[in-house]
């Protein structure tokens, strides 16, 4: 299972995924609206994922 | 005398030779500004906008400020707390025909738009490093930039980054925090934070994250908003040959700001904002560089 946290709507959830877009499908996360940060490391949505991996998608922020 | 304190923990003298340029003077650079002059370092104050009643509760601004463009007020506030300083002013938008406004040994960037950020990020490709900073209501986010920030935004950015959004002010007092210590270390060539640092303050979670510049085999054109691009082509170009083609509104060394239909600025390492265009005209000129 990967843990998975997506910022926006505060949900915190282990899911079974293959890849990262898998779970933007499923969650259907804006990918435009958001950063893709893998084990504490930004990262392309097309990576692929194994189990222990933890996702957060964060939103874009601007500010200032 | 004034700085007797903290002789023992930053090299003052060395801080007081050097001038920061802050570009927003909202929430975070304010903030920013406050606690760079505090610590003695001359500031190079970029901002258009006058203080407004909404902007009290969150910007260093009190009433009596109100109506004053924030240049102007943050400039008499700053005299106050520290007369030492150098203050430069500059009541304007930043933008791609007054790039060299930014001239200084160190920018912040605390704008609140993608826009004026990717146009800091081409004028410093390859030359400088740079700060990021950006909040939206309890969280806060630094990054000393050192390759480019399309590694940090790698796709379609479709955010309307002109919206106005709250910040609560605790969070804004904390980029700005992290942010002038960034700045103090980088001035004082001491090593600084590589990773962005993001933090939410309301639920006392910070991250540390990883950012590697890609070398992308594919040329990624960035979305900006108000039809603006962002393009890195990866290599060198020749500055003098296109400004001998096209109308200059602005060269240096490392930059050059031309008029075709519309503006382009081209960084001699290959970063290219286009202005105001469509992706169409974006690949038309990708083929001819």
């Amino acid at each position: 299972m990967v843990k998975v946290f997506i910022e926006k709507e505060n949900k915190k959830i282990n899911v079974k995924a293959k890849d990262i877009d898998e779970i933007i499908k499923k969650f259907k996360i804006n990918k435009e609206e958001v950063i893709i940060v893998k084990n504490n490391k930004l990262t392309p949505r097309n990576e692929k994922l194994k189990d222990s991996d933890e996702i957060k998608f964060l939103s874009v922020i601007s500010g200032g | 005398m004034q700085y007797q304190r903290i002789r023992n923990i930053i090299d003052i003298e060395k801080l007081r030779k050097k001038t920061i340029s802050i570009v927003g003077l909202g929430s975070l650079g304010s903030f920013t500004a406050f606690l760079l002059a505090k610590n003695g370092i001359n500031l190079n104050l970029i901002d258009f906008d006058k203080v407004s009643i909404e902007n009290l509760n969150s910007q260093i601004y009190s009433r009596k400020d109100i109506g004053k463009y924030k240049t102007k007020a943050l400039d008499e506030y700053l005299k106050k707390i520290n007369k030492e300083i150098k203050i430069n002013i500059t009541t304007k938008k930043l933008n791609s025909s007054n790039l060299k406004i930014l001239d200084s040994d160190l920018i912040i960037d605390c704008t609140d738009n993608l826009e004026t950020r990717f146009l800091i990020d081409s004028y410093c490709y390859n030359k400088k490093i740079w700060i990021h900073t950006a909040a939206l209501k309890t969280i806060g986010l630094v990054y000393v930039v050192k390759n480019s920030l399309s590694d940090l935004y790698q796709s379609r950015i479709s955010l309307d980054s002109c919206d106005e959004h709250g910040i609560l002010n605790t969070t804004s007092f904390m980029t700005a925090s992290i942010a002038a210590t960034q700045a103090i270390k980088i001035l004082l060539n001491e090593e600084h934070e590589k990773d962005l640092i993001r933090f939410n303050i309301w639920k006392n979670t910070f991250d540390k994250i990883k950012i590697k510049p890609e070398k992308r085999k594919k040329i990624q054109v960035i979305k900006l908003c108000r039809n603006n691009y962002s393009v890195n082509l990866n290599k060198k170009l020749d500055l003098n040959m296109l400004s001998k083609k096209y109308k200059t509104l602005l060269k240096n060394n490392n930059i050059l700001v031309i008029n075709d239909k519309n503006r382009i600025v081209i960084n001699g390492n290959g970063y290219i904002i286009f202005e105001d265009t469509n992706e169409e005209e974006v690949k038309k000129w990708l083929k001819f560089l």
